[in-house]
């Protein structure tokens, strides 16, 4: 990985500060919510107090003691609705509230299991608005069997499906109503009156009114009776026929043969209503319900939420939306309207009191509740529950404003630490890039070193390697420089001691000597003959260098010289055959003829001794379109170049060949090459021919070469 | 009445070899270690030759400074100088002083011995009138092999041996192209292809001391070098 982009990685580690904020702001926002219900379970318990032993005010059953027992199977909580629900027999303007249903079969049970609730044929929903009770019954039926239109409601044979509602009056007595209908839509609510000598007759009730459709599992209806007509008792049965005139199956709260209702109708007391009211504020919500939970009344004070706007809502919500989440699942959502939360019901159905956030459904809204019971004394039974909810809004607001500020402060800080980071990465990369280049340019490819570096006066790390860098090609140069001029300098120090032994053995020839004295004369004679050629070899790039030096540069014509130079050499090797390509045009070039000699001399010192006799040594010339260079290549047929050894081949006393003993080789030959090349502003470079038959020799010249 | 020869040479087994081979010629030979004691013996008497090593004792140059005070000594002194170094520059320096010959100490001493006898015919020469015998002449250039001298329109152009011996050789037979090998072999020194070329270039510019417009001798690339004669 590269250095800035690790480093970039570490600025983001900066990202731990808004997170940092936020786990700060959570907390604050957790204190503030616990001081918040512990102030709203203080009012709780306050209403809940002013309220103990009041079930006349809970209740408006005049029941007395049952109103005070857990809800059975057949008592039916109304939750309140508002607005009042259309009487057109559809429940899409009905509350969803899944608990609030009572479910009944054929067979009536004491206590429906839950499984069965599903299963079970007719559910009912009641509801209060206003002065009216509403019911709302959903039936599994194979289909809506309705009445013979033109028949007495009261013939058996014209009987379709039938819904009673059993009740008791405010006067004690019970009562029953019917409702059924000859087409779908609009039922009509008839009563059957008993006259003297027990003759039934129909008698319409126009105070109870409802609708029935068709659904896709059978039907609904929709029902409104006034509350004023029935007192703590209430029931309701489905007659459901298969076909007109058929059997009836009854269904429901009422006991089938008499039709007395079973169970109660737990309503709210009309004051109760107001009386909370009285203590409602803004933003506030009061519930008094029954101890398993269902609405009694309530006063909701509750704003819909201001929306936020502009760049500032998108920001805070985007943000909520990555750090809320966690928060947010730790809440329960607010149980569907009618109920209150069953976890605070029970509780305060247990006596104790409790709160709890909750989100609204859609989200959008907190809203902190707490729940306390009503007692019917100070130790008595529980008779209800009530529960002051308010929206938490309020410090969310608060919170919601610190973190964006926070969020937006630190992601700037983040956004600049991450913005330094990158620039001084990249600065770094720059000059660890300058580095990595001035050292791999450190040694040419003609071996010389550069010991010139960049950064060196720099005064951090890099600065520091850089100088180390620098300090190290220059002792590097100062030892490959020793080394190139090691063989001139042992060569004139040789050359005292072998002139002494040289002229000594001249000397000692002139004297009269044995024959075998004069055979060992001969013999030191020939060895020191070697030792001088040896010198002359190792003196030689030195001297080269020195001419190099002096080289005296003039114009003239590089094909001349090479046509000529093959002449030459065709006259001093007569056992190799020389051709000239590319050399028919004149090729002007500003250099040191002597110089190109000499490199030809060695590089056809070298093509001779590695090519057998007879064969073909070509010069090329070789002279690219609008390039300032020229090439010189000199093929021969022979040995490959040695493995590695095409970069290496040029340098100083470096040798592949092996030594055939007529003559020393150091290895400067080529070195020599090299040296003229460089001079003449190229370089020298050795490959193999493309057929591997031999070897090529190549080197490039500047056609101008700026003087010395 | 011996001809003597001094030799300035710092090395002792050296020295004597050398002292033991001109002897062997019937020349009377001193040696000296040093410029101090050479110059010393030369201010009372100077011998007819000297050979001068270029380094003497601590002194890397000491030859240059004994050449200078002998050449204010004597004009025509003739002077060789032998040396381990073959730099170019030691070349240049040596010459310039007005030395008659340049040679290292690769030389045989057969050769350096030929050379001194040499150097000896052209001092003789010199003290008697030219008659023209062993003289040379290709247009404008005269060469005068008994007095190892050579002229250009008349003038004297000042070779050393070397010099005069590879002019010789080229001149000789104008047109024909000598090898480095063939210039070494007539000016009987054994010396690398870059000295040849030095010398070349140094013969070339004492001609052209003389005449500017001089140009005859032409280097054939890669085989060596031509006298050419405008006028032939």
């Amino acid at each position: 990985m590269l250095i800035r982009t690790r480093l970039l990685l570490l600025g983001l580690a900066t990202l731990a500060l808004p997170w940092a904020g936020c786990q700060y702001a959570r907390e604050m926002e957790a204190s503030l919510r616990a001081a918040e219900s512990e102030g709203l379970r203080a009012v709780a318990q306050t209403i809940a107090t002013s309220l103990q032993g009041r079930s006349d005010l809970l209740y408006r059953s005049t029941g007395g003691q049952g109103s005070r027992a857990p809800a059975g199977p057949f008592d039916l909580e109304p939750v309140p609705l508002s607005p009042e629900p259309q009487l057109d027999g559809r429940d899409d303007d009905w509350p969803r509230v899944q608990r609030a249903w009572r479910t009944y079969g054929t067979v009536p049970r004491a206590a429906p299991e839950p499984a069965l609730r599903e299963v079970e044929p007719v559910a009912v929903l009641a509801g209060t608005a206003g002065r009216f009770l509403f019911v709302l019954l959903r039936v599994r039926d194979t289909g809506l069997v309705l009445d013979a239109s033109d028949a007495s409601a009261l013939d058996p044979a014209a009987m379709g499906d039938r819904i009673w509602l059993g009740f008791a009056t405010p006067r004690g007595e019970l009562d029953q109503v019917f409702l059924s209908g000859w087409t779908t839509g609009d039922l009509r609510g008839r009563r059957i009156v008993t006259r003297e000598f027990g003759r039934a007759e129909m008698a319409d009730e126009p105070r109870v009114q409802g609708a029935w459709v068709r659904s896709p599992e059978g039907w609904t209806a929709e029902l409104r009776i006034p509350l004023s007509m029935i007192a703590d008792r209430f029931g309701v049965l489905v007659d459901d026929r298969a076909r007109r005139g058929g059997e009836p199956r009854p269904m429901g709260s009422l006991a089938p043969g008499d039709l007395a209702p079973r169970g109660r109708l737990i309503a709210a007391a009309p004051e109760l209503t107001s009386y909370l009211t009285q203590f409602a504020q803004p933003g506030v919500r009061i519930v008094a319900a029954s101890p398993a939970g269902a609405t009694l009344a309530e006063a909701d004070a509750l704003p819909l939420i201001a929306a936020n706007s502009g760049a500032q809502a998108l920001l805070s919500r985007l943000y909520r939306r990555f750090l809320d989440r966690a928060a947010l699942a730790e809440r329960i959502t607010e149980t569907e309207r009618g109920r209150i939360d069953r976890i605070q019901a029970e509780s305060a159905a247990a006596g104790r009191s409790s709160s709890a956030v909750f989100a609204t459904s859609d989200e959008r809204r907190m809203v902190v509740a707490a729940a306390a019971p009503i007692r019917e004394s100070a130790t008595g039974p529980v008779l209800g529950v009530l529960q002051v909810a308010q929206t938490a809004d309020r410090w969310l607001l608060l919170r919601d404003r610190a973190l964006t500020r926070l969020l937006n402060l630190t992601l700037l800080a983040t956004l600049l630490v991450v913005g330094l980071i990158a620039v001084f990465g990249t600065r770094l990369a720059i000059r660890l890039e300058r580095l990595r280049r001035a050292s791999d340019a450190a040694l040419t490819r003609d071996g010389r070193v550069h010991s010139a570096f960049p950064d060196v006066a720099s005064k951090d790390e890099l600065g520091a390697v850089a100088r180390g860098f620098s300090a190290l090609l220059e002792r590097l140069d100062g030892y490959t420089s020793y080394l190139r001029t090691l063989a001139g300098k042992l060569a004139h120090e040789i050359r005292t001691p072998l002139t002494i032994v040289r002229s000594s053995l001249e000397n000692l020839g002139t004297e009269p000597l044995s024959a075998p004295a004069r055979e060992y004369l001969q013999r030191a004679r020939e060895g020191s003959d070697r030792l001088g050629q040896i010198l002359q070899a190792m003196g030689s790039a030195t001297r080269v260098e020195e001419a190099i030096e002096g080289a005296e540069f003039v114009d003239c014509d590089l094909a001349a010289v090479l046509t000529g130079a093959a002449h030459g050499y065709s006259q001093a090797f007569p056992a190799r055959r020389f051709a000239v390509v590319g050399a028919e045009t004149a090729c002007p070039i500003h250099a040191a003829p002597d110089l190109l000699l000499q490199m030809l001399d060695k590089l056809v010192d070298n093509a001779v001794d590695f090519s057998p006799v007879d064969s073909t040594i070509t010069f090329r010339l070789v002279v690219p379109a609008d390039s300032a260079q020229v090439a010189v290549e000199v093929d021969n047929v022979g040995p490959r170049l040695p493995p590695g050894s095409a970069s290496r081949i040029f340098e100083s006393l470096w040798q592949a060949r092996v030594d055939r003993g007529d003559k020393p080789h150091f290895g400067l030959g080529l070195y020599i090459v090299r040296l003229i090349a460089r001079r003449h502003g190229g370089w020298a470079e050795a490959e193999d021919l493309p057929d591997n038959s031999g070897v090529r020799f190549r080197v490039w010249l500047r056609r101008v070469v700026a003087q010395m | 009445m011996k001809r003597s020869i001094a030799i300035v040479e710092d090395e002792a087994a050296i020295r004597d070899n050398y002292a033991a081979a001109f002897a062997r010629e019937g020349y009377s030979v001193r040696t000296y270690a040093n410029r101090r004691t050479a110059t010393a013996a030369f201010a009372t008497r100077l011998p007819d030759l000297v050979v001068i090593d270029i380094s003497l004792e601590d002194e890397p140059e000491g030859g240059f400074e004994l050449c200078r005070t002998l050449r204010n000594q004597s004009a025509g002194l003739p002077l060789i100088f032998l040396t381990a170094r073959d730099s170019e520059l030691d070349a240049v320096s040596g010459l310039r002083l007005g030395a008659d010959d340049f040679l290292t100490k690769d030389i045989s001493l057969a050769h350096l011995v030929a050379r001194v006898n040499a150097l000896f015919r052209r001092v003789d020469a010199l003290t008697r009138p030219a008659d023209g015998s062993g003289a040379v002449q290709r247009g404008s250039l005269s060469l005068d092999t008994e007095r190892l001298q050579a002229t250009w329109n008349g003038e004297v152009v000042l070779l050393s041996l070397t010099e005069f011996w590879i002019v010789h050789a080229l001149a000789r037979n104008p047109g024909h192209v000598k090898n480095r090998q063939q210039l070494m072999d007539a000016a009987n020194v054994v010396l690398d292809d870059n000295t040849i070329t030095s010398h070349i270039k140094r013969i070339r510019r004492k001609f052209q001391a003389v005449d500017p417009a001089f140009d005859s001798i032409h280097t054939a690339y890669g085989m060596g070098y031509r006298w050419l004669d405008p006028s032939c």
